[in-house]
C-alpha cells in the first residue's frame, strides 16, 4: 500500500493546553499573529468559552491545522506551484514560490488553517527560533507543513513531540503495523467535513 | 439507521468559488479602466447612482479583513458621487491633460528609471505590448498600448478568460491565465503604477481621480503580492 502520512488526535486525551500551538510557533519561527495550529474550543465562540447554560456547561477541544487532504483543492488551483503534494501525502506550502493570490485559502474546505501573512511581519523575540529554515514573507500564505523539515531528519512534528498528554500520533497509514493504523482500527474516529470529499489526513479519536 | 453522507467533489466546489473570484477581480480591473478613461456621462451616472461603489464593494468581498482599506478608499471615491461631468472633466484635464504639470498615465513615461535611451525603449515597449495583446487576439488603438486604462482593461480581459476556464473546469488553463495576469503586473503595470499613484497623491488637489488612484494602488498591491514597490 502507498505511504500516507497521517496525524491521529485523541480528543479524549486533549486538555486544550495549547502546548502544540506554542511548540509549532517556536519550531517554525512564526511571526506574531501567525498560527499554523490552534486548539479550538467546541462550545461557544472564543477560546475556553464553555457552551450550555449554568450549571450544565460543557467544553471540548479540537486541535486544528492543515488537514493535508488527499484530494487537496488547494494543490489543484495554485497557479505558482507553491502548494504541492508530496508522494507520502504531505501538502506543502512554499512561501518563496507563493504569489499571494490566496486561491488556496479560498478553496480550502477548512476555515482558519491558513494564514495570509500581513504587510509587516513582527517577531516577539529578536532572534529566530526553531529549526525550520523557511523564510516568512509578507503577502504570502502560510500553513502547517507537518514539520517536513523534521520528518527529513527522522523526527516527529513538533506538535506531536511536545504534547504532554500524548494526544497526537503521527505515522504511515499505508503500513498496517504502524501506531496510527492500529489506533484507527481499534478506536472510533472521524475526519472533519468528510462530506466535502477532500479526504483529510487528520483523524480524530473519540 | 445511519443516513449515508453525500460527498461532494472538492475540485468542482473549488472551481465554482474561483469562477466567482476571477469574475470579481475582472470587475475591479474593468471599473478602474473605465475610471481612468476620460470621463463621460456613464461614469457620472455610475457615481451618482452608487453603482461604482456597490459593484466594487461586492467584487472585493472575498478579501475578508483586507477589504477594509479598500472600503476606506471607496468611501473617498464615493464622496464625489454628486460630481458633474464638467467637474470631472476639469479634474481629469488638470491631471492628465495638456499642461506643464500633467501626470503621464502611460508606462513609457516611467521608463527613464531603468533605461539609458528612453525614446528607443518606448518603441520597444510598444512592440512588446502589442505582441502580448496579439497573443490574445487584441489590438488596442495605436499609440494607446501602454496607457493605464488599456493595461487595466487587458488584465480585466485575462480575468474574463480565467473565469471561463474555471467555469469549464479546465484548471490548467485557468492557472496559466492567473500566472499571465501576475506576469503582466510584474513586467508592466505593477512596475510603474506605484510611481504614478504617488505623483497623483503628491501633486493633485483632492478629486475623484486622487481617490481612484489610491484605490488602484491598494488593489494592485494586494494583487501583486510579495515584492510590490512601497513608493507610496
Amino acid at each position: 500500500m502507498t505511504k500516507r502520512l497521517v496525524m491521529v488526535i485523541d480528543l479524549q486525551a486533549c486538555t486544550g493546553c495549547n502546548t502544540c500551538s506554542v511548540a509549532c510557533k517556536q519550531e517554525n519561527n512564526l511571526p506574531d499573529g501567525v498560527w499554523w495550529t490552534q486548539v479550538v474550543t467546541l462550545g461557544d465562540n472564543g477560546n475556553d468559552s464553555p457552551a450550555g447554560e449554568y450549571p450544565n456547561l460543557f467544553m471540548d477541544y479540537l486541535p486544528l491545522g492543515c488537514q493535508h487532504c488527499v484530494n487537496a483543492p488547494c494543490v489543484e488551483v495554485c497557479p505558482s506551484g507553491a502548494t504541492a503534494q508530496t508522494e507520502d501525502g504531505l501538502v506543502i506550502q512554499d512561501p518563496t514560490q507563493c504569489g499571494g493570490c490566496r486561491y488556496c485559502m479560498l478553496v480550502c474546505p477548512y476555515t482558519g488553517v491558513r494564514v495570509f501573512a500581513g504587510e509587516t511581519l513582527r517577531y516577539s523575540l529578536p532572534f529566530p527560533t526553531g529549526d525550520n529554515p523557511m523564510i516568512h514573507r509578507p503577502f504570502t500564505v502560510e500553513k502547517c507543513n507537518f514539520c517536513a523539515h523534521r520528518l527529513k531528519r527522522g523526527l516527529l512534528p513538533a506538535c506531536v513531540d511536545s504534547c504532554p498528554m500524548v494526544a497526537r500520533t503521527f505515522g504511515d497509514l499505508g503500513d498496517p503495523n504502524s501506531e496510527v493504523s492500529k489506533l484507527l482500527r481499534e478506536r472510533p474516529h472521524f475526519q472533519l467535513l468528510v462530506e466535502k470529499g477532500a479526504d483529510p489526513s487528520t483523524f480524530y479519536l473519540t | 439507521m445511519l443516513n449515508p453522507v453525500s460527498v461532494s467533489d472538492p475540485f468542482q466546489n473549488a472551481f465554482g468559488i474561483l469562477t466567482q473570484v476571477a469574475r470579481d477581480r475582472g470587475c475591479v480591473y474593468r471599473w478602474l479602466a473605465l475610471g481612468f478613461y476620460a470621463p463621460d456621462e456613464e461614469l457620472v451616472r455610475s457615481l451618482r447612482e452608487g453603482l461604482l461603489k456597490q459593484e466594487l464593494t461586492q467584487a472585493t468581498y472575498w478579501l475578508g479583513m483586507d477589504q477594509r482599506p479598500l472600503s476606506d478608499c471607496l468611501n473617498e471615491v464615493n464622496a464625489y458621487a454628486n460630481a458633474s461631468l464638467p467637474e470631472l472633466q476639469a479634474a481629469y484635464e488638470a491631471l492628465f491633460g495638456k499642461n506643464v504639470s500633467r501626470i503621464a498615465a502611460r508606462e513609457s513615461a516611467y521608463l527613464w528609471r531603468s533605461v539609458t535611451h528612453p525614446a528607443d525603449a518606448a518603441g520597444e515597449l510598444d512592440r512588446a505590448l502589442i505582441n502580448i495583446y496579439r497573443q490574445y487576439g487584441l489590438k488596442p488603438q495605436t499609440g494607446a498600448e501602454d496607457s493605464l486604462s488599456v493595461q487595466l482593461e487587458f488584465i480585466a480581459y485575462l480575468c474574463q478568460l480565467e473565469t471561463q476556464a474555471w467555469q469549464a473546469g479546465t484548471s490548467q488553463t485557468a492557472r496559466e491565465l492567473r500566472r499571465q495576469e501576475r506576469a503582466f503586473l510584474a513586467d508592466h503595470l505593477g512596475r510603474w503604477l506605484p510611481e504614478f499613484c504617488q505623483r497623483v497623491e503628491e501633486r493633485a488637489l483632492p478629486s475623484f481621480y486622487t481617490a481612484l488612484s489610491a484605490f488602484a494602488f491598494r488593489w494592485t498591491k494586494l494583487e501583486y503580492g510579495p515584492g510590490y514597490s512601497s513608493l507610496s
